[in-house]
């Protein structure tokens, strides 16, 4: 099973995702801003981010950028989530290199599923 | 000690003794406001914290009917916690806070999970809560239910929500159309016929986005809407038909193209662009010369997209020459369009003296 790190600023959110993850069997790790993210991710090699685009500090886009710019982090596979569906900030996270890209409102099943084949 | 008290508040002279009176007065005001502030700071603190303390075991139960097997919806744990909730009784705060999770979870997720929230809602009867405080309850809390009946799919409030749509308080007035196009869609529409007050932007913005969770073919036809004494409510019909691609009835457009109001023949323009409505430009040229400099910008902007170069670029050439800048600036840009943007020496030519502020107009490298 991964190690999955969950950045999100809605506490509810963090909360269930992180307790969805955990009884999937992943071992999962949660931050409420893309600072302490960005933190966790320096010191912790994880399999997979899931981050959303509006948070304090540092924004899931630039979360995103700083993950695939650094060699010793590329290689995680990073999911993004957002209210904003908007196809040009959807584009603009697979450019950077996202891996995957979830509109709020989600399924948090299909969540599921996806976070299940990138981590296989 | 008491001497000295005794001078200054009874034996001196008058002044002073209007002083030290003064002076103590001030004193205990003083000190009784502290007390007030420190007690009134105290109080909101313990509301705070418990809102906090329950924020917190509402977002844990909610992950756990959500998620945990031994939670599902009728099973006894689920059932345990839908007593002990329905039990204990609920004061304003509890109830609100618990809603407020709710609401903020389901604007995160979708399925089944949303399901279960809204069943979840329904099982501990909270909506009778709402309908009381939507009777009773301060403005405030009264926008802030109107939002959860509508977001809880509350079917049974539609028509007192519906008197809330004409309501003089903007607020509630548009929470209130908010949440009668989330119950019923389209239907709910039947408010702007009646209403007697203006639909600001975001308004107009909110709805039409209620509105594409709606199947376009349910929708009805806007164009009904431009008949309406309400100015706000004409534009907003433009716009719905502009943003649904409405094109079957677009020659009813042709009959705005005197409309009085500025702001109707503006967005009369955009729509017919939208609409790519091309027979509308010759009536729109048949007025032109009484329009607002306003109007006229957005008519010779709808022309850059839907006139045509066989037609429209003398006249576009005559409007480079005119003082008003503004309508100069857009017949340039119009003109560079329908020249499918490129100007030719040939068309420099026939900008004459103007040739210099057309090639500056537009030139992209300055973007």
């Amino acid at each position: 099973m991964a190690k999955i790190l969950v950045a999100e600023d809605e506490r509810m959110m963090l909360k269930s995702l992180s307790f969805k993850l955990s009884k999937e069997g992943h071992e999962v790790d949660t931050a409420e801003n893309g600072r302490d993210a960005w933190e966790l991710i320096q010191r912790t090699k994880y399999d997979l981010v899931l981050a959303d685009i509006i948070m304090p500090y540092v924004t899931g886009m630039e979360l995103l950028e700083r993950i695939k710019n650094n060699p010793a982090t590329k290689d995680i596979k990073v999911v993004m989530l957002s209210a904003l569906g908007q196809e040009d900030t959807v584009l603009q996270a697979f450019e950077i290199g996202a891996d995957d890209f979830m509109t709020k409102p989600f399924s948090p099943n299909e969540l599921l599923v996806r976070i299940r084949k990138l981590t296989k | 000690m008491s001497g000295w008290i005794e001078f200054y508040f009874f034996n001196a002279h008058f002044p002073t003794r209007i002083a030290a009176w003064l002076g103590v007065t001030l004193l205990v005001l003083s000190f009784v406001l502290i007390l007030f502030i420190f007690i009134s700071r105290k109080i909101s603190q313990n509301k705070r914290t418990k809102i906090d303390r329950l924020t917190d075991k509402y977002e844990t139960l909610l992950t756990n009917i959500l998620f945990e097997e031994s939670y599902a919806s009728y099973s006894k744990g689920y059932e345990k916690v839908v007593n002990s909730i329905t039990n204990k009784g609920f004061d304003k705060v509890k109830r609100d806070t618990l809603v407020h999770v709710i609401l903020r979870t389901k604007e995160n997720i979708m399925g089944e999970s949303d399901k279960i929230l809204t069943t979840f809602y329904h099982e501990l009867n909270l909506r009778r809560f709402a309908l009381k405080e939507l009777r009773r309850g301060r403005w405030e809390d009264k926008a802030f239910v109107l939002q959860e009946l509508g977001k809880m799919d509350v079917k049974e409030a539609l028509p007192t929500i519906m008197r809330y749509t004409n309501h003089s308080n903007p607020i509630l007035r548009a929470e209130a159309q908010y949440a009668a196009i989330d119950l019923a869609g389209e239907r709910a529409l039947g408010f702007l016929e009646d209403l007697k007050y203006p639909l600001s932007k975001w308004q107009q913005i909110r709805i039409t986005e209620e509105l594409e969770k709606v199947e376009t073919k349910e929708l009805p036809s806007f164009y009904y809407l431009l008949k309406e004494s309400n100015i706000s409510v004409v534009i907003f019909g433009l716009h719905l038909i502009g943003h649904f691609n409405q094109i079957e009835e677009s020659e009813k457009l042709l009959e705005m193209v005197t409309h009085p109001e500025d702001e109707v023949l503006i967005t009369l323009a955009a729509t017919a662009q939208q609409l790519e409505f091309d027979t509308i430009v010759p009536e729109f040229l048949k007025h032109f010369s009484g329009y607002s400099v306003d109007v006229k910008v957005a008519v010779i902007n709808a022309l850059g997209s839907i006139g045509n170069s066989y037609d429209h670029l003398d006249m576009l050439f005559k409007l480079l020459e005119v003082k008003e800048y503004r309508v100069a600036l857009a017949a340039a840009r119009s003109i560079y369009s329908l020249s499918n943007g490129k100007l030719s020496s040939e068309m420099l030519q026939r900008a004459g003296t103007r040739a210099l502020f057309l090639k500056h107009v537009v030139d992209e490298r300055k973007y």
